[in-house]
C-alpha cells in the first residue's frame, strides 16, 4: 500500500510539472503581455516607456528563461502581484477561497444527501415508475446549463415567490449561519444538480448489480431480513465507488463554481477568474488556473487512495 | 465479475475477423431504429440542425433589426416569441443563435476526434515512453477545469467563431485521447492485430486500417455524448462573456441578457435555456442510442 501511494505521488509529478508549463505558456504565448495590458489601462504610455517596462519584467528574455525564473518563484510560494490591485495574487486567492470552498463542499454534501436514497430507492426496484420517472429527470438534470438552471431557480424561488435571496453572499462569521445558509441555497443547487445525477445513477445501476450477486442470495437463504441485507452486504460494495466518483468530480465542482458564482455574484475564486480574464490581469488568471488544476490533482489522488483504504480487496502490489 | 466482462469484450472485439459474425448495414440501421431514443434523438439534432441552416429563410425578421418601439414584448402574433430589450425579434435570434452552437459543439468535437483519437491510438499501440509522456500531457489538460480552461483561452486571444471551437476542442481533445487509448488495449492484444504485425504491416496502416475500423463504433458513441457537453460549454462560455460578441446572437448571450429582465420578460432568459437543453439533452441521447445499436449488453 505505501509503495503503492509513493508510486501514484511520484507519478503526479511529471503532470504537475506539465500543468505549470501550460499555465505559463497559455498567458506568455496568446497575444497581449502584461506591458500592453497596462499600456491599454492607463491610456497611452509611449513605446519607449512600454520597451523600458519590458525589460524591467523581463519579458525581453527567452521564454525557456522566463518559465525557470517563474517556476523558482512559485516554488517559494509566490505567484505574482495582480496588475490592478497591486496585492499579490496568492493573497488574493486566499481571500476568495473560503467562498468556493463553502460553495463545493455544500454542494458535494447535497448531492449526497439526496443522491444516495434516491439511487438506493430506484436501485431496489429497477424499471418501476419510479425509476424511470427518476430516468428521465436524470437526463434533464445533466442536459441543462447550470447558468440557466441557477436563473430558473432565481426565477421561481426569489423572484416570483419570494422565498429567498436572488443574490450576493453573507459570512457565516459576520451574519450568521442561518443568513449564509439562505443565500447559498440556490447556488448549492444549481451546482449540486449535475453531481446529484450522477450519484444517483452510480448508485443505482450498483445496487442494480450487486442485488444479483451470489452473495446476497446467500444472505436471503440464510433468512437475513431484507434491510439487513442491504445495509449489511449490498451498501458497502455501492458506496464505495460514490467515494472515487465525489473525488473525480471535483474538475467538474470548480468549473460549475466559475458559472454558480458568476450568476449569484459570489466573491469566489470563479469570479475573480473572470474577473481576472475580462480585465487581462494575467497574473490573477495564472494563478488561479494553477490553484485550480492543482486542487484537481490533488482531489483525484485523494479519490485513489480513498478506494484504496475502504476497499480491501484492492491490492496494489 | 468485472474479469468476466473484460474477457467477453476482448473475445467480441476480435470476433470481426470472422466475416459471418459482422453485422450488415442494414440489420445495424434497424437496430438503432428499434433504440428507445435513438430515432427521437435523431430526428430532434436534424430539426435543429435544418433550422439553423435555414435561418435566412425561416427567420421573420432581421435578427440584428430594432424594432424600438416594441421592446421587451411579450410572445404573441407579430413576435412569435417576443422581444428582447432592443426589441429584437427573439425566435429570428433563437434561429441565427442555434447556428454558433450547433457549429461549435459539432466541429470541436469533430476536431478533437481528428487529433485525440491518432494520438490515443499511437499511444496505445506503441506503449512505452511514447504512451506514458502522450498520457502524461492528457492528463495534465484533464486537470484544468474545462470550462475556466476553454474561458481562459478565448477570452485571451479574442473570442471569435474559430477561437471558441479551438478552445473548446482543446477540452476534449485529451478526452477522446484518453479513451481511444483505452480502446486501442482492448484490441491491442486481438489476433488480427497480431498477425498485422507480425506480417510489418507499417505503423500508420495498422493504427489507420486494422486498430481505428475496429474501435470506430465506441469512439463514435463518446464523441456523440461529448457533442452535449460542448453544447454546455459553449453556452456557458458566451454567457461568461468569452463567446460570440454582441451584437450578434448566441444562445448563452441571449440568456445573459434575459437575466436582467427576469421581472418584465422572463421569456427572454427561459426560452434559448429550453433551446439548449432540448439541443444537449437529443445529443446525449443519441449517443445512448448508439450504444444500444452497437451492443446492448457491452457498455462499450
Amino acid at each position: 500500500m505505501t509503495t503503492y501511494l509513493g508510486r501514484r505521488l511520484v507519478a503526479t509529478l511529471p503532470v504537475l510539472l506539465l500543468v505549470t508549463l501550460t499555465t505559463f505558456l497559455l498567458v506568455s504565448l496568446l497575444p497581449g503581455d502584461v506591458v500592453s495590458a497596462i499600456q491599454a489601462a492607463t491610456e497611452g504610455i509611449d513605446v519607449e516607456v512600454a520597451e523600458s517596462l519590458r525589460v524591467q519584467f523581463g519579458l525581453d528574455r527567452p521564454l525557456l528563461v522566463r518559465y525557470l525564473q517563474w517556476l523558482t518563484r512559485l516554488a517559494a510560494g509566490d505567484l505574482g502581484r495582480s496588475l490592478l490591485g497591486h496585492q499579490p495574487v496568492l493573497g488574493a486567492i486566499v481571500d476568495r477561497f473560503p467562498v468556493t470552498l463553502l460553495l463545493t463542499a455544500g454542494a458535494v454534501v447535497l448531492s449526497l444527501a439526496i443522491g444516495i436514497p434516491v439511487g438506493l430507492a430506484a436501485g431496489l426496484r429497477p424499471n418501476s415508475a419510479f425509476d424511470r420517472v427518476l430516468s428521465a429527470l436524470a437526463a434533464v438534470g445533466v442536459a441543462a446549463p447550470g447558468f440557466w438552471l441557477g436563473i430558473l431557480l432565481v426565477f421561481l424561488f426569489a423572484q416570483r415567490l419570494q422565498w429567498l435571496p436572488s443574490f450576493g453572499y453573507r459570512s457565516p462569521v459576520e451574519f450568521g449561519l442561518g443568513a449564509m445558509a439562505a443565500h447559498m441555497l440556490l447556488p448549492w443547487i444549481t451546482l449540486a444538480t449535475p453531481r446529484t445525477v450522477e450519484v444517483v445513477r452510480q448508485v443505482r445501476s450498483g445496487m442494480a448489480e450487486v442485488m444479483a450477486q451470489e452473495y446476497v442470495r446467500t444472505a436471503r437463504a440464510k433468512g437475513l431480513p431484507e434491510h439487513t441485507v442491504v445495509s449489511r452486504h449490498a451498501l458497502r460494495n455501492v458506496l464505495i465507488p460514490v467515494v472515487t466518483v465525489t473525488g473525480l468530480s471535483a474538475g467538474h465542482l470548480l468549473s460549475g463554481a466559475v458559472i454558480v458564482e458568476t450568476v449569484f455574484l459570489l466573491p469566489g475564486m470563479g469570479t475573480l477568474a473572470v474577473e481576472g480574464v475580462l480585465t487581462r490581469d494575467f497574473p490573477i488568471v495564472q494563478g488561479i488556473v494553477l490553484v485550480g488544476a492543482s486542487a484537481t490533482i490533488l482531489a483525484n489522488l485523494l479519490a485513489d487512495f480513498a478506494y484504496g483504504i475502504l476497499d480491501p480487496r484492492i491490492r496494489y502490489d | 465479475m468485472a474479469s468476466s466482462i473484460h474477457g467477453s469484450v476482448t473475445t467480441d472485439a476480435a470476433r470481426p475477423a470472422v466475416p459471418s459474425a459482422a453485422p450488415s448495414r442494414r440489420s445495424v440501421w434497424q437496430r438503432f431504429l428499434r433504440t428507445k431514443t435513438g430515432p427521437h434523438a435523431a430526428g430532434t439534432l436534424l430539426a435543429i440542425i435544418a433550422a439553423s441552416l435555414l435561418a435566412p429563410t425561416l427567420a421573420p425578421h432581421d435578427p440584428l433589426r430594432q424594432h424600438l418601439a416594441h421592446t421587451l414584448e411579450a410572445p404573441g402574433r407579430q413576435f412569435l416569441l417576443g422581444t428582447d430589450d432592443l426589441g429584437r425579434d427573439l425566435f429570428s435570434r433563437l434561429l441565427y443563435g442555434g447556428r454558433v452552437t450547433t457549429l461549435v459543439a459539432f466541429v470541436s468535437v469533430g476536431a478533437s476526434v481528428a487529433v485525440g483519437v491518432p494520438a490515443g491510438i499511437l499511444s496505445g499501440v506503441v506503449g512505452g515512453r511514447v504512451d506514458v509522456w502522450l498520457m502524461h500531457v492528457a492528463n495534465a489538460l484533464l486537470s484544468f477545469p474545462s470550462i475556466l480552461l476553454a474561458f481562459v483561452i478565448a477570452a485571451l486571444i479574442g473570442p471569435s467563431v474559430t477561437v471558441v471551437m479551438l478552445a473548446v476542442a482543446v477540452v476534449f481533445a485529451p478526452r477522446l485521447a484518453r479513451f481511444a487509448r483505452g480502446q486501442t488495449m482492448v484490441v491491442r492484444e486481438a489476433l488480427y492485430v497480431e498477425a498485422a504485425r507480425a506480417f510489418g504491416v507499417p505503423l500508420g496502416r495498422l493504427m489507420f486500417r486494422h486498430i481505428l475500423p475496429n474501435i470506430a463504433a465506441p469512439v463514435l458513441v463518446e464523441a456523440s455524448l461529448q457533442v452535449g457537453y460542448a453544447v454546455l460549454v459553449e453556452s456557458s462560455m458566451s454567457f461568461l462573456g468569452a463567446g460570440i460578441q454582441p451584437p450578434y446572437p448566441s444562445w448563452g448571450l441571449m440568456i445573459k441578457t434575459g437575466f436582467g429582465y427576469l421581472d418584465s420578460a422572463p421569456w427572454i432568459a427561459l426560452i434559448p435555456g429550453l433551446a439548449i437543453l432540448v439541443l444537449a439533452l437529443a445529443a446525449n441521447q443519441l449517443g445512448d442510442a448508439l450504444r444500444d445499436t452497437f451492443d446492448p449488453r457491452l457498455r462499450l
